[in-house]
């Protein structure tokens, strides 16, 4: 690979690092901030929040929250997606 | 019944090769029970899977314990009875620049996509198996 793919793409992480550090800081303030409205919510909604405006949708699975997230805000809004009671988890393998 | 057969790979690992829409070749995937979404892969191999990435985040736990964000993008895999079907994947923003090689897995499946399937791994035979009673 040349040193010029190379810098592209370690300029292309550290966007989408940064993208996705802006969208965990963000969406933890408003999941905060909306707790007490999340505890009524039945265990394994998912919650899709905007993390510009704060506002949020609801789907009993990702896509269908995605899907209702882009339909409701459009693409190019950042969203923050949380499951109520539960949540994404690695245990091993290649990363 | 339908069948997805693959193998225990020389590391141990179990590996389906997953069947992708309008794709020649398909792509290795490590079954990973301890990954409970549908898919995961490196931002190195995104362009493998031709998935659309989103402007969506999900928090992740990883086994250290240590949590991240990780960015979910949709993609489409041919599933049971050759029907397409949507899945979730995750994008895992790592630092190692280089894609996996060709006989690599460059994905893991997680148990998301194995609801209402049976998982079968046969490590004395090195051969594994998910079926189904139902196509889609």
């Amino acid at each position: 690979m040349s040193a010029a793919v190379d810098a592209e793409l370690s300029e292309v992480q550290a966007k989408i690092r940064a993208q996705n550090e802006y969208a965990g800081q963000q969406g933890e303030q408003w999941m905060k901030r909306h707790e007490a409205k999340f505890a009524r919510l039945d265990k394994g909604t998912h919650v899709a929040i905007n993390c510009r405006t704060g506002e949020y949708v609801l789907g009993s699975t990702v896509l269908h929250a995605l899907d209702e997230f882009e339909r409701q805000f459009g693409k190019n809004e950042t969203g923050y997606m949380i499951e109520i009671g539960g949540g994404a988890f690695v245990g091993g393998g290649i990363v | 019944l339908f069948e997805i057969i693959g193998h225990v790979d020389a590391r141990d690992r179990p590996i389906v090769s997953l069947s992708l829409p309008d794709q020649q070749d398909g792509i290795l995937v490590h079954i990973d029970t301890g990954f409970n979404r549908e898919l995961l892969i490196r931002q190195a191999d995104v362009s493998r899977v031709k998935c659309h990435v989103t402007n969506m985040a999900m928090p992740v736990e990883f086994a250290s314990g240590e949590h991240r964000t990780l960015r979910v993008a949709r993609g489409r895999i041919v599933w049971f009875g050759g029907f397409e079907r949507e899945v979730d994947v995750l994008i895992v923003p790592d630092e190692r620049l280089r894609p996996a090689l060709p006989d690599e897995p460059i994905a893991l499946l997680g148990t998301s996509l194995l609801a209402s399937r049976k998982l079968t791994v046969d490590f004395w035979n090195r051969r594994v198996v998910i079926s189904s009673e139902f196509a889609p």
